[in-house]
């Protein structure tokens, strides 16, 4: 009996949190506005407060790109900060009011590292999406 | 799925549901943060936990395509796969690897308004998404805004980028990861063929530097391979991408930090840090020819 309840609330945690991930989808989608290409990735992770995830990406010079990362229902439940390989700081949302989205215009190519982690006011867990697109 | 990613699902899902009133709450300046003005920081004095599993980015094939067309590259039919036939390919695994070569060849013809390689492909493309699991609903959906649109190329490739991101997004809704992750493997494959393939002919310098950029993305590329090589199945990718990097190594890659600026209104930061990639002629015979070699091997029926 333990097993099927336990089961039970495995697969209720399964479709909860993709369901969660589904709707923050949506939110974070409609950043990417019909002047932007999106890059064909759909990057999405499960976190807890305290947890960071680090992506890895390269923009090339000449392109404006923008990011768009979202938690929860609705925007700005999402810390997120943009690096140089070197760890100096490009940007910080959280000095834009927590901003859903920004464009980021390069002049050269360069290797970037974007953090993101849930803003501990809105709550303890979520699915963060990340959704990137670029400008011809 | 392993035990933890269960756990973890299961704590996410209880989580949501007993904070789930705290998920409106509005963020702003208000943060406890505050803004900071400090402009570089040390990873490792945070003592935060990072997220196993790390994110990686690879290039749209678009992005090749459309640089190959600003530098005035015709449209060379011959770079494509020359066999469109997605019953080529048998295994999962080869399905998947060549729908990323045929959506970046899609790609390239549709920058090229060439219609029908167009049809042809985003044909096979269906055949070969239904083959390894994605939704055919997400194509019949998307091809009918193909008919009788094919001459708006912006609409098109607009419709093109979803079915990539929705496809995408399915896969990973469905715990298909190392397929996904293959389509982008081909599709990364395959437009640094066309690049490395046009380098020559063109004499260009931004495509070559382009093709020395890749640096980076290779090594995103054998990132985002490992996470999902669990069982040993893409070894024979991981060694190929190796060998690659091994080459890569060779490009010498030059940047100078330069304070960006932000322009709050537009929702925008200009990155003006510069960089420069070197690469030398014997270099890039080397990088063309391995790449060469792997997208044969992909493109090879399924024996």
């Amino acid at each position: 009996m333990k097993y099927l309840i336990a089961a039970l609330f495995f697969v209720f945690g399964i479709t909860l949190a993709n369901a969660q991930c589904d709707i923050t989808a949506d939110v974070c989608q409609k950043h990417i506005t019909d002047e932007y290409l999106s890059d064909g990735q759909h990057y999405r992770v499960l976190l807890l407060t305290d947890q960071i995830a680090e992506f890895n990406a390269t923009f090339y010079g000449g392109t404006t790109y923008r990011v768009s990362a979202c938690s929860g229902t609705q925007d700005g439940n999402l810390l997120v900060r943009v690096f140089d390989k070197d760890r100096n700081v490009i940007f910080r949302n959280i000095e834009h009011s927590n901003a859903p989205y920004w464009d980021f215009q390069l002049e050269s190519s360069m290797d970037v590292i974007i953090e993101a982690e849930l803003d501990p006011i809105a709550g303890n867990s979520g699915c963060a999406v990340m959704l990137i697109g670029f400008k011809r | 799925m392993n035990f933890h990613k269960a756990s973890l699902y299961l704590f996410i899902a209880l989580g949501l549901t007993v904070s789930s009133c705290g998920d409106d709450a509005n963020s702003d300046d208000t943060s406890s943060d505050g803004p900071k003005t400090e402009t570089k920081t040390d990873p490792n004095s945070t003592g935060i936990l990072k997220v196993g599993d790390k994110l990686f980015n690879l290039p749209s094939p678009l992005e090749a395509a459309f640089l190959i067309e600003e530098v005035g590259g015709l449209f060379t039919e011959e770079l494509l796969n020359p066999d469109i036939d997605a019953g080529n390919y048998t295994t999962k695994k080869a399905q998947a690897m060549n729908l990323g070569i045929y959506g970046a060849d899609l790609g390239y013809s549709l920058i090229y308004n060439q219609s029908q390689s167009v049809s042809n492909l985003l044909a096979t493309c269906k055949k070969l998404g239904s083959e390894i699991g994605i939704s055919p609903a997400l194509y019949t959906t998307l091809m009918k805004r193909f008919e009788g649109n094919m001459e708006n190329r912006d609409s098109l490739l607009l419709t093109v980028t979803q079915l990539n991101s929705l496809s995408d997004e399915y896969l990973k809704e469905n715990e298909s990861e190392d397929v996904s992750a293959l389509i982008f493997y081909g599709g990364w494959i395959e437009s640094l063929y066309f690049n490395t393939q046009l380098v020559d002919q063109l004499g260009n310098e931004r495509l070559r530097a382009r093709i020395g950029e890749q640096k980076n993305s290779l090594e995103n590329l054998i990132g985002l391979i490992g996470q999902v090589n669990i069982d040993g199945d893409l070894d024979d990718i991981v060694n190929d991408l190796e060998g690659l990097k091994v080459v890569y190594e060779k490009v010498e890659y030059n940047y100078e930090w330069i304070e960006p600026e932000t322009m709050s209104d537009k929702n925008l930061t200009i990155i003006k840090s510069k960089s420069s990639v070197t690469v030398s002629d014997d270099v890039l015979k080397e990088i063309s020819n391995k790449i060469r070699e792997i997208r044969n091997s992909i493109i090879g029926p399924t024996v």
